[in-house]
């Protein structure tokens, strides 16, 4: 008798402590902004997930997996700040804090990961999304400032239009699938480029890297002034591109070429040391 | 006022002096307002990162001696402060990547000492990136910078330890072929502009490295 009253009570109890410790490890952080906010994000571990707010207002949802991180938030008139504070040292699983954001569309946002994928769709503003070994997607942006950076993490990037876009990373691949705009760098050390689009707008695109191999992918119907070299690796114009004849140097077989498609309305430079550089039809 | 007019009356500038001409280039020449634009940015940065801290006229001895080994510069009587030419589109850009690794190097000496109770005094004459034996800025490595920042890394987070490590070797072998390939076609625009680029991801990892090490 008394040991089933006693049971009941331990799991009571034990419901309890876990549902207080449930509530504690999820958090909702929301403030009210005007146009142009500045967002600033950082978490190291656990996934960071961005996406448009409706109005003017930043709704963070936070979902820490131990007792051994905090959340801070911090707003001063039109800038937040909302970090993941380590109690004590810990590790990825320990540290590991989930982040789902939502930010005005023309919002200034910046991010910052250790671990985390980042995650980031529909903006418009200047954004900058950091992390050392985190893999960043970007999806439909449009007319915005976009910067990556990473160490080694893979950078992938889907419709992006009518965009700044600077990507770098030391190792990590990037791969560019419909992305337009006045500018696109993109500078790795050792990362493999690859460009699936059409080069609309008649932008500046410069493609470059020490090591990793770069495919450039365009449509017949692209418009565009390209300009490749490898250094000590090879290109190869499977485009076909009418030879230019406004070059900056002398081509050399299978080491650089210059071209033309159509009226060559876009700018596209590509530089390797030790890459194969490859530009073809869609 | 042109271009090359005012990048030779660009430091004086930078300093506070400013006449009407220079204003007017300015607000007419996005070129030149972007580059001012980058440059003070850079001098804040480094006042907010190091507000005690003016490098050792040998590392500025050093930024000149590199680019001219480089080629992108030719030797011009100087002060200390004013060691690079203008001169060329390219150089500021690459001047504005070798203030943002050397600041880079800077704020991790700083902060390193700081965290080893060492004579902060002792940072301005380190010298980071030079190399006293050929008296030029080093891009070769691993070098004990590279060495001590991966350090401070891995005290600070371990599972970064091997992505510095690596990714620091990457970018030096990167910086050393595009040294090569200056050395080899000093008056190839693209080439100088690969050496800016390899210095800018030895710079991005440096950035990445030390915020990660200061939070």
């Amino acid at each position: 008798m008394w040991s089933g009253k006693f049971g009941v009570v331990v799991a009571c109890t034990v419901a309890l402590i876990s549902g207080v410790s449930w509530a504690q490890a999820k958090r909702e952080l929301h403030y009210s902004v005007t146009s142009g906010a500045m967002v600033s994000i950082v978490n190291d571990y656990g996934p960071i997930s961005v996406k448009p707010s409706a109005g003017n207002s930043v709704l963070i949802n936070t979902n820490a997996r131990s007792n051994k991180v905090e959340i801070d938030g911090n707003q001063n008139g039109n800038r937040i700040e909302v970090r993941t504070h380590y109690l004590q040292r810990v590790g990825p699983e320990e540290g590991q804090v989930d982040y789902e954001v939502q930010v005005p569309s023309n919002a200034n946002l910046t991010v910052q990961s250790a671990l985390g994928g980042i995650t980031a769709e529909k903006l418009m503003g200047d954004i900058t999304l950091e992390g050392d070994s985190s893999n960043v997607q970007v999806r439909d942006f449009t007319n915005a400032h976009l910067h990556v950076r990473t160490v080694n993490g893979p950078v992938f990037l889907t419709n992006v239009r009518n965009s700044h876009v600077d990507i770098n990373s030391a190792s990590g691949d990037v791969t560019l699938s419909s992305v337009t705009g006045p500018k696109v760098y993109v500078n790795t050390t050792k990362g493999q480029i690859k460009y699936t689009g059409d080069l609309a707008g008649g932008g500046d695109y410069a493609f470059t890297n020490h090591s990793g191999d770069i495919d450039v992918a365009i449509p017949a119907s692209a418009s565009v002034d390209v300009n490749a070299r490898s250094v000590f690796g090879s290109v190869e114009d499977a485009f076909q591109f009418r030879p230019n004849s406004h070059m900056t140097f002398v081509p050399s077989q299978g080491k650089s070429f210059a071209g033309v498609s159509n009226s060559g309305g876009a700018s596209l430079k590509l530089h390797s040391f030790t890459g194969k550089i490859k530009v073809h039809k869609q | 006022m042109n271009c090359a007019e005012f990048q030779k009356v660009l430091p004086d500038m930078l300093e506070g002096a400013k006449d009407a001409a220079q204003e007017a280039h300015l607000r007419s020449c996005p070129a030149c307002s972007e580059l001012v634009a980058d440059l003070n940015f850079i001098t804040h940065e480094a006042k907010r990162l190091l507000p005690s801290y003016d490098p050792h006229p040998r590392v500025w001895e050093g930024i000149r001696a590199q680019l001219e080994r480089e080629g992108l510069i030719s030797e011009v009587p100087v002060t200390p402060h004013r060691m690079i030419s203008f001169s060329h589109p390219a150089v500021p850009w690459l001047a504005t990547a070798a203030a943002m690794l050397l600041l880079a190097f800077g704020g991790f000496l700083y902060r390193r000492d700081l965290v080893s109770g060492q004579n902060l005094a002792r940072v301005g004459t380190a010298a980071p990136t030079l190399d006293r034996n050929r008296g030029v800025l080093t891009a070769q490595g691993p070098n004990s910078e590279d060495e001590q920042l991966v350090r401070q890394i891995a005290a600070e987070n371990p599972s970064l330890r091997d992505t510095y490590e690596d990714n620091l070797r990457l970018v030096n072998a990167y910086i050393s072929d595009a040294e090569q390939s200056v050395q080899q076609n000093p008056n190839d625009e693209e080439a100088r502009q690969a050496l800016i680029r390899a210095y800018d991801q030895k710079a991005m990892v440096y950035q990445m490295g030390l915020s990660r090490s200061m939070e």
